[in-house]
């Protein structure tokens, strides 16, 4: 999907500072979350290593010396109710995760294809790793399957997506992505669009003037959404996409265009 | 040397100047537009440009090279004699390494793919690149700094790109200093047992082995083996600690990889030099580490590197840890000097800074004793973003207002011959941060992905130690270190951090050291510290006594002077031996809050004066506004020089202060 040689130029700050967080990898891969009460349990084959506590730390007071059955041990461990997940981990399944990963120099696979062969890795081998709640497989609703046929069945090449996202008068995000053979090839932002037809609101007239500008300007538009923080916020959050566009486009919050 | 490293600058052919520089990206930008863009450059105030020299863009081919006939932008010679033609100096970074978010850190793919130039982790894999993060945009095999092959390749692309360097020294050329490598440190994998496990690498390794011990037989005695040649000796691929013999083994592996970042970097330095690159410094730029396995008072005594420099990028709730770096260069280094201080970031980066943040990481800095940066980047360019210029040659003004103040107030107040005086020095104990190194496991890449908490990376050992190494290696707030630091700025007291390597030279220049000790310390540390005290110093150590060395052999040398805790004196000075309880008080009864006082103990004040100006600089390091009085003798009157338009009266002796969240004052003092 990302082109080894693609092309982010004209990043507006602002633009990015808003779209940092969606760089971190690790979120698409771990199950544990951000500021989520965990326990972790590191064997080795069986052989307990270390207990720790996400918030208090080492526990020596948890006796567990061995594991026999790791999914059983988490679900008796979670039972408990103290934790909001707990996470067995076989040190020796993270190692043959880094070995297999790491096995050749992988050039033919692109760096969103790397990932996810490492998430496929780590989560493959049901015994290796084993999260109570489990990974739910998706990140709210995304899949890489879907992210992946979206960017390879789009009606042109090369075509544009473009995504406005208005707060306090102003685009706090502006992202369009130029793509071809299902990759993508060029990053930038509405810096790079004629100034005068990006005026920052939400409606019919607006989103024509910038799907006009993008296809003057950069490439023809596969799918255009303008929409307010709040809807883009609860769009990415909730696993029913579209019910959220639809239900935030009577109120005048969300528009957009699909299709050449 | 025709150009020379000063207290506050470089010399070039007898004419100082201030590193004030940024970086530049001349194959990255139109080449029509090479002077416009230099014009913005210059309306900013800057007379220094820095860029790297990419291999990978210059050489296309095995051997082949475009210099600019090709693709138009990539004619060096005509970008640098034009930065001559308008009088800017330029440093220049021919790597091999650059990274500088070019697919495969600009390393040519043929290099990359060649077997016997790439590093082995410690599980038998490669060891690939973008495992750490999203570094853009196609992960690849990183090279073993120890291949032989690899250095065959460097030869070849500095064969070819130093006669152009060469043919561009200052003082007759505008090239003022050049840098060995980049970031040099197992490409961000630095970790004890992650790498580097490759052939080449084992036998430097042994290598090193030899050099240390001299003979099999030492290494034996160390070890409690039984070799009968180097060529047996594998190094620990884990954690394998299992009593005090098995230290020595895994403690020379820690030190090796420290060896191999200091031998590669100086290795490039004498390639360099051997193609014609004479008379300017070389410097390196470290990434972001003090600690093992980086050892900057090492590096820069070896005499191949002139100067080390470490670079920062900071979001504004990060700014301790770049306080964090500017001390331990203004403590350590001959100039303290940021190759790459963060101006906008790359693209995969997290939080983009605001203009806001980028004033208040550069003020702190300043203040804290920065004395030469480049700004990465200067000029933007593709995969970065937040410039002041951008790759148009436009400026963003948001970005370029500050930059512009900044170089017009350093002119004017002579910023660079500023000088604080602080006269504590905190050393960070370098044995115990090798024992954390070795007391660690799952060195495998990926796992920095899985949001473990670091305390399941840890290796307890049952040593039979008297204090706890573990604690005493971090920073946090209970323990030794963290307790001194946080007293020294509850009083006000600025001061410098270095660690244990540090010359003699450099300590006795401060009347008060403080270092964390445990049960052991390297002999050759206790005896530099021993003399620091002879000559008059004031050491305070704690919580614990040395009495071993790092391998826990008996090592005395402080415990034959101090029997009991509390203050001993030695020769011309003194010893104080405390528990982390007695810090506090301690720290108070040894030091001197200086004149400047201010009620907030959040509010940070430093001075720094010069010939002609005395300068406060008053942080609020805080997420809320302070609002406090500045105390000061009343022979004195303040005038805000940076951060507003307030004075104080005659004889009034304080100056009400609103400071706003994360910000920087600065007063200009003045007495009649």
């Amino acid at each position: 999907m990302i082109n080894p040689d693609w092309q982010l130029v004209d990043l507006d700050p602002v633009t990015w500072r808003h779209l940092g967080h969606f760089f971190a990898p690790g979120q698409y891969v771990r199950s544990a979350q951000p500021g989520e009460h965990g326990l972790f349990v590191l064997h080795e084959q069986g052989t307990v290593l270390r207990i720790v506590d996400s918030e208090s730390g080492l526990r020596r007071d948890i006796v567990l010396d061995t594991i026999t059955d790791p999914q059983q041990s988490a679900q008796q461990l979670y039972a408990s109710g103290e934790w909001q997940r707990v996470h067995i981990v076989d040190k020796a399944h993270l190692a043959h995760v880094a070995r297999t990963a790491q096995s050749n120099p992988q050039r033919e696979k692109t760096l969103d294809q790397y990932y996810h062969s490492v998430y496929q890795l780590l989560w493959g081998e049901p015994a290796g790793y084993v999260s109570i709640p489990p990974h739910p497989g998706h990140w709210h609703g995304w899949t890489y399957a879907y992210l992946q046929d979206v960017i390879s069945g789009l009606p042109v090449a090369p075509a544009s997506l473009a995504l406005g996202v208005l707060a306090d008068g102003r685009w706090q995000i502006g992202l369009i992505l130029i793509c071809e053979g299902g990759r993508i090839n060029k990053v930038t932002t509405f810096e790079a669009l004629e100034a005068q037809s990006v005026k920052a609101e939400l409606s019919e007239e607006s989103l024509e003037a910038l799907w006009k500008n993008i296809a003057e300007t950069l490439a023809t538009p596969a799918g255009l959404l303008l929409c307010s923080q709040a809807v883009f916020d609860t769009w990415i959050q909730q696993e029913e996409k579209l019910q959220v566009l639809q239900e935030a486009r009577k109120q005048g919050e969300a528009y957009w265009r699909w299709g050449v | 040397m025709t150009v020379t490293l000063t207290d506050t600058g470089l010399s070039i052919a007898g004419k100082e100047i201030a590193v004030y520089a940024g970086a530049v990206h001349y194959w990255r930008l139109e080449r029509d537009l090479w002077p416009q863009i230099l014009d913005c450059v210059q309306e900013l105030g800057f007379n220094v440009i820095e860029t790297y020299l990419p291999w990978a863009i210059h050489e296309i081919e095995p051997g082949s090279f475009d210099w600019g006939t090709i693709d138009a932008r990539k004619d060096i010679d005509s970008f640098l004699q034009l930065c001559e033609e308008r009088g800017i100096w330029v440093i220049v970074r021919p790597g091999p390494l650059i990274n500088a978010e070019l697919t495969d850190f600009g390393f040519p793919s043929w290099v990359l793919l060649d077997p016997s130039v790439q590093a082995h982790t410690a599980v038998g894999g490669l060891h690939l690149d973008a495992a750490w993060g999203l570094h853009p945009p196609r992960q690849f095999p990183v090279p073993s700094y120890a291949s032989e092959s690899f250095y065959t390749y460097v030869d070849g692309w500095f064969a070819a790109i130093c006669p152009i360097i060469k043919r561009h020294l200052a003082p007759a050329g505008c090239i003022i200093t050049v840098q060995s490598d980049n970031e040099t440190c197992y490409l961000f994998h630095e970790r004890t047992y992650a790498t580097d496990y490759s052939e080449d690498s084992i036998k430097l390794y042994r290598n090193f082995l030899q050099e240390r011990y001299a003979s099999l037989d030492t290494l034996n005695a160390a070890y409690y083996s039984a070799y009968t040649s180097f060529a047996q000796i594998e190094p620990p691929r884990d954690c394998q600690v299992q009593q005090r013999s098995d230290m020595a083994w895994h403690l020379d592996w820690v030190a090796y990889k420290e060896y191999q970042v200091r031998w590669c970097v100086a290795r490039i330095a004498r390639m360099l030099r051997a193609h014609g690159i004479q008379d300017v410094p070389i410097f390196h730029d470290v990434a972001f580490q003090i600690r093992t396995p980086l050892d900057v008072a090492e590096m820069e005594r070896d005499p191949d590197i002139d100067w080390v420099g470490m670079n920062l990028y900071r979001n504004k709730e990060g700014y301790r840890g770049g306080l964090q770096i500017i001390r331990y260069l203004a403590g350590t280094t001959r100039l303290p000097f940021v190759p790459e201080f963060g101006s906008g970031i790359w693209s995969h980066h997290p939080l983009t800074p605001t203009p806001d943040e980028q004033e208040f990481i550069m003020l702190l800095a300043l203040m804290h004793g920065l004395k030469a940066f480049s700004l990465y980047m200067l000029v933007e360019r593709e995969r970065w973003q937040g410039s002041p210029i951008t790759r148009h040659g436009t400026f963003r003004p948001e970005f370029a207002a500050f930059y512009r103040q900044l170089l017009s107030f350093a002119e004017k107040y002579q910023l660079r011959t500023l000088r604080r005086t602080p006269g504590v020095l905190v050393l960070l104990n370098f044995d115990i941060d090798r024992y954390a190194a070795l007391a660690s496991t799952m060195h495998y890449a990926h796992v920095d992905l899985y949001g473990f908490p670091s305390e399941l990376f840890k290796v307890d050992l049952d040593l039979d130690l008297q204090w706890d190494a573990a604690r005493e290696s971090e920073m946090h707030p209970e323990s030794w270190m963290g307790t001194v630091l946080a007293s020294l700025e509850k009083q006000h007291i600025d001061y410098d951090l270095s660690d244990t390597h540090v010359d003699l030279a450099r300590l006795v220049k401060y009347p008060l050291v403080f270092v964390p000790t445990i049960d052991f310390m390297h002999g050759e540390d206790q005896a530099k510290l021993l003399a620091y005290v002879e000559q008059g110093g004031q050491l305070v150590i704690g919580p614990g006594l040395p009495y071993l060395d790092p391998t826990l052999q008996a090592q005395e040398v402080l415990k034959k002077q101090v029997e009991k805790p509390g203050k001993t004196e030695v020769g011309a000075g003194s010893i104080w031996w405390l528990s982390t309880q007695e810090l506090q008080a301690t720290v108070e009864a040894l030091t001197t809050p200086g004149a400047y006082r201010c009620a907030d103990p959040e509010v940070q004040l430093v001075l720094q004066a010069n010939d002609t100006h005395n300068l406060l600089f008053v942080t609020n390091p805080t997420a809320q506004q302070r609002d406090t009085t500045l105390h000061f003798p009343t022979t004195y009157r303040l005038k805000q020089a940076w951060g507003g338009g307030g004075q104080s009266g005659a004889d009034e002796g304080a100056v009400s202060l609103k400071l706003a969240p994360y910000s920087v004052q600065i007063w200009e003092v003045l007495h009649d």
